[in-house]
């Protein structure tokens, strides 16, 4: 009883107690990931120094296969943190001939593992890359008979953790320790080439030292001299002329850049946290209502808030980790079967859209023999499994036979959706409540899930996405197997299957072959609305990862293209009440042209963020004008509703399919400004043929 | 629903076996087990005693002392040698005898010893005095292995060892230390290495290229053996350069008055210079000890913009040549000696213990005559200059 009562103020504390623990986590794994990238700065201008020298050794005939010195190289390289940093050195041949550590020694084969599986990817430019969960960096050199690398190797979470609430007063901490380094560095090697005996006037006539901070962002000079003066100043020697000094600068823009990208991770996750609680006010009334055994009427009443969460909570976790299968592809070059790796990248996406498209057929044959309970626990466990394996095992094999397995899924949850709307609709009204309720559960899960995705592949690893996405679909399978009104749902579903009988998937393919006319109507409307909302999540974020934009942009896409969704759009749904419904879905793909439009002159942050309004606007205003037209030609209202639902969802699903095939194309093949404009000549036909489409 | 949720348990296990990360594991697996056969632990001999080492030496030298020195830091750092605190010695002023009598006062561990009477300078005593010495050392097994760093210790020791007890000779590239004049049939002796560094006449002529590019470089010399000429004929074909060399006469070479030997020496040098067109020239170890001649000898060639390098010796560099390698660090050497050494006492056999080594050149530049030259000498290769001169 008192468990009762105090409901409300359980699931508020847990909410909120999980949106601070949300909030924190992404600070601090924002300010974490840009202490990493300034020590892995700091790491790549050691790394560069010892391949100098060691060029300069082979370039006096040294053979690095014999040389005697080379662990004390390797030493240097990891002496930023020997205890935690590995550096092996390969020869030309990728074969380790030094390391900071002991080979031989038990642990060495698992040490030097990480180093042969990233052997194959070491070329001529240095690599950055997450290999068996270790973080690998490597500087090539240039040996005898090709090149040689010095190759570091050290768990990434151990240098971005951080374990104080003053997040900033940390990462100054760290800035200040690698300037201080770097210094150090330069003073020493200044003061030993004056021990050598070089005179000043030959030491400050080398600008060697700026050519070698051009990676290091951190630093923006380094001035040598006896008058010199700087943030970080050091004595290299004394002379009678005066101190010789060594200073260097920070790079303010630099230092600028990270801290708006810390506050704007932070901005991102409160958005992020108060759409989350928005969505999950209603759930206290399901839980309610399931734990007082609530009268049919009200379990009625719970069923649109039901289908908005399942509908969030399924597109939160699958767009958390769906973009980045491609990323993934992308990043290390895998390729299977002999297949380009752009070809490759667009696999997962268009896998799983087409195995989205059979399931649909399959699912009611599975639902017919399990029964609703033990489908939701199949969906659920399905859900689960796919981006657990990814997170384990997230190499190319693994990311495309998952995402198959994430398209069966959805799959199986978009017909358990559309059951709960079929049969717990009274009328046509109700279909229209529920769907409009599973609309915006949707456009929030693929915001929240969007932005989410990318603030954890910006932090982290892109492979920990599905860690992410494993943990939310946990939480959904839990949640909704335990808020289902199995009792309600099972006798509503007898009486409206003795009222109407079963539609299948099949008797809508008899239906659309007897009637092209509809089919064409379909394809142009529905079809192209699923290729245009496919455009924030397939092409997007992988366009801004070619264009070398940061993530944190792909977060702020998701947040205006998910906030534009819901309420501009609101807004100009209920202003486009006076319009004909085929004028409001031919301004919607006009909406649709202008956003891709607006990234043809150039893809940069601000112009992706006004496409990305602009497709939101689409997203909550066109998808449901186009439907509305669609659904109000005489030949949609000559089919059941239920009916056009299915028929609906599989026009979408071929969209679906259509759309990573296309995007990819666009973004691979040749010009990407000529395709941009083919898509947007595409999408003003659509919307002509709406406009004319016969009734 | 038992078959589903096996079916999905079966296609979770696929997934994990698909990922190819196993090839690495078993790669990296491979590879160190490999590398057992090289590494050689602290060992004692099969009576449990530690190992005696004997080093026998032509005269108290600052090299060797430094060598020593460094090998016994080594040894520490592999734990051969247990001492719980740094050598107080100055490595660059420190002699043999020191360096044992200090470690024959200490607990080392167990594993490897240096009795003081086992270390042997040749011309302290008469040879007959330093046989028996040696000789009674091996007979009550109390050395093990026989370390010499000059070529005569090394064929004293070898004589009187016979086999017996491991000779190791050389730790040097200068020819007259070991392999040249270290008598060739002992080669196949057994028991006895010579260990040299390879990468001497090769990686000089490699540098010195890379900062002025010749292609015709000439030497002067009187005993091919001492000037290392063959080697350096090996180099120089192998760079495409050609090598121009003129051999004194003997009579010249062996007389007492040295003006005629220097005015001997400087004719032939532009001898060369005007019948081979010699663009380099290169002063041979020993052959202008005099640094005022070096002085004078550079200047001459620098008139006809001719380089000149040092095969060794910084005391040319002061004197106006403008490039010069020497070879000799004891470091590199120590930590050559102690692989080889502990080679030997794990019981591996000399041809599987590497007999040359590969160590980075220590270069020493004269600024000043390169820049009257008009060589500009690379930032890299200042900094890995050892010193450099005006």
């Amino acid at each position: 009883m008192i468990m009762k009562k105090n409901l409300r103020y359980i699931i508020n504390t847990v909410i909120i107690l999980i949106c601070l623990v949300f909030t924190s986590a992404v600070m601090k794994s924002s300010a974490g990931s840009s202490c990493l990238e300034i020590q892995e700065q700091y790491l790549g201008f050691k790394m560069g120094i010892i391949a100098d020298d060691l060029e300069t050794c082979i370039k006096t005939g040294l053979n690095i296969n014999n040389y005697l010195g080379l662990d004390q190289a390797a030493k240097d390289a990891a002496s930023y943190d020997s205890e935690h940093i590995d550096a092996v050195i390969l020869n030309e041949t990728n074969k380790p001939i030094a390391a900071s550590f002991d080979m031989a020694a038990d642990d060495g084969a698992d040490r030097l593992a990480p180093v042969f599986s990233a052997a194959p990817q070491l070329k001529t430019k240095p690599l950055s890359e997450d290999i068996m969960g270790r973080r690998i960096l490597s500087q090539p050199f240039a040996a005898e008979k090709g090149f040689g690398h010095i190759v570091l190797v050290y768990d990434k979470a151990y240098f971005s953790r951080i374990n104080t609430l003053f997040l900033i007063d940390y990462y100054k901490n760290t800035v200040d320790n690698i300037a201080r380094l770097a210094l150090r560095d330069v003073t020493d090697e200044i003061a030993s080439l004056y021990d050598k005996g070089l005179k000043s006037k030959d030491i400050s006539s080398e600008n060697i030292f700026n050519t070698r901070f051009e990676d290091f962002e951190l630093i923006d000079n380094v001035v040598l001299g006896y008058d010199t003066e700087g943030e970080y100043t050091e004595t290299a020697f004394k002379t009678l002329r005066g101190d010789y000094k060594v200073s260097l600068n920070l790079n303010s823009d630099y230092l600028k850049k990270t801290y708006m990208w810390i506050f704007f991770s932070l901005a991102a996750a409160f958005i992020i946290c108060i759409m989350v609680i928005i969505e999950f006010i209603p759930l206290r009334k399901i839980i309610n209502t399931r734990i007082n055994n609530d009268n049919a009427t009200n379990t009625a009443r719970t069923v649109p808030v039901l289908i908005r969460f399942i509908s969030f909570f399924v597109y939160l976790a699958a767009f958390t980790g769906l973009p980045y299968g491609a990323i993934i592809i992308n990043s290390r070059g895998e390729s299977i079967l002999g297949l380009p790796v752009s070809v490759c990248a667009s696999l997962p996406i268009t896998l799983e859209a087409i195995a989205l498209l059979l399931m649909l057929s399959i699912s009611p044959l599975i639902f017919n023999k399990t029964g609703i309970k033990k489908y939701t626990l199949l969906t659920g466990l399905c859900t689960i499994i796919p981006s657990l394996v990814c997170f384990l095992f997230s190499n190319i094999y693994t990311i495309i036979i998952c995402s198959v397995f994430l398209g069966i899924t959805q799959g199986l949850l978009k017909y358990l959706i559309n059951y709960l709307i079929s049969v717990c609709s009274e009328n046509a009204e109700d279909i229209s409540i529920n769907y409009g309720e599973f609309n915006i559960g949707t456009l929030t899960g693929i915001t929240v899930g969007g932005s989410l995705g990318s603030i954890v592949a910006s932090a982290g690893d892109y492979s920990s996405v599905y860690l992410v996405s494993f943990v939310i679909m946990l939480i959904i399978m839990t949640a909704v197997l335990l808020c289902m009104p199995y009792a309600y749902i099972g006798k509503t579903d007898k009486k409206r299957t003795a009222e109407n009988g079963r539609h299948s998937y099949f008797a809508f393919l008899k239906h659309l072959a007897v009637s092209p006319l509809l089919l064409f109507n379909m394809i142009f409307s529905v079809g192209v609305v699923a290729v245009a909302l496919m455009f924030i999540v397939t092409f997007m974020p992988v366009a801004l990862n070619l264009k070398g934009l940061s993530p944190m942009t792909v977060t702020y896409g998701f947040l205006i293209y998910g906030i534009a969704g819901n309420y501009i759009s609101g807004y100009m749904l209920k202003k486009a009440t006076v319009l004909r419904r085929k004028t409001a879905a031919f301004i919607s793909m006009l909406i649709m042209a202008a956003a891709v439009l607006v990234i043809i002159p150039d893809i940069n942050a601000i112009t992706i963020l006004i496409a990305s309004l602009l497709t939101g606007i689409f997203d909550g205003f066109g998808a449901p004008s186009v439907t509305s037209a669609l659904m109000n030609t005489k030949k949609a209202k000559t089919a059941d509703s239920s009916f056009m639902l299915t028929g609906t969802a599989i026009i979408g699903g071929l969209g679906n399919v259509a759309a990573p095939v296309i995007y990819s194309v666009i973004l691979y093949s040749g010009n990407m400004g000529i395709n941009l404009c083919l898509l947007l000549l595409f999408f003003l036909f659509s919307g002509m043929y709406i406009l004319v489409m016969r009734e | 629903m038992k078959k589903i949720l096996l079916s999905l348990f079966i296609i979770f296990c696929l997934c994990g076996c698909v990922h190819t990360d196993d090839n690495a594991v078993m790669e990296a697996e491979q590879y160190t087990s490999g590398l057992h056969d090289n590494i050689y632990k602290p060992d004692k001999r099969s009576d449990g005693e530690s190992f005696g080492v004997a080093i026998v030496d032509d005269a108290p030298s600052r090299s060797s002392g430094a060598l020593l020195y460094y090998a016994v830091r080594k040894m520490k750092n592999d734990g051969w040698l247990n001492i719980d605190e740094e050598l107080p010695f100055d490595p660059e002023n420190v002699y043999v005898r020191d360096i044992v009598g200090y470690l024959s006062q200490k607990n080392t561990g167990g594993y490897v010893e240096f009795p003081n009477e086992a270390c042997i300078y040749l011309n302290e005593d008469t040879r007959q005095s330093c046989e028996k010495k040696l000789d009674d050392l091996i007979n009550e097994k109390k050395i093990d292995i026989i370390v010499c760093p000059g070529a005569d210790s090394a064929l004293f020791a070898q004589n009187i060892s016979r086999g017996r007890v491991p000779v190791l000779s050389g730790f040097g590239s200068e020819p007259e230390a070991s392999d040249t004049t270290v008598s060739e049939n002992l080669y196949d002796e057994k028991n006895f290495s010579v260990h040299i560094n390879c990468s001497d006449c090769k990686g000089q002529l490699t540098f010195y290229k890379n900062i002025c590019d010749f292609k015709n470089l000439g030497m002067v010399y009187y005993d091919e053996a001492s000037a290392d000429i063959d080697r350096y004929a090996a180099a120089a074909k192998s760079l495409g350069i050609t090598l121009s060399s003129l051999k004194m006469d003997e009579s010249v070479s062996s007389a007492e008055d040295t003006d005629i030997y220097y005015a001997e020496y400087i004719n032939s040098a532009l001898k060369l210079a005007d019948e081979n067109g010699i663009d380099a020239f290169m002063i041979n170890s020993g052959m202008v000890p005099d640094e005022k001649m070096a002085e004078k000898i550079c200047s001459i060639l620098y008139i006809r913009c001719i380089p000149v390098f040092s095969q060794t010796g910084d005391e040319f560099l002061q004197k106006g040549s403008p490039l010069a390698s020497v070879v000799f660090s004891p470091r590199d050497k120590a930590e050559f000696l102690v692989n080889t050494a502990a080679g030997i006492l794990s019981g591996k056999k000399r041809e599987d213990i590497p007999q040359s080594y590969n160590a980075p050149l220590h270069i020493i530049i004269n600024k000043g005559a390169a820049n009257k030259l008009g060589i500009s000498i690379d930032y890299s290769i200042l900094k890995y200059a050892d010193k450099v001169y005006y």
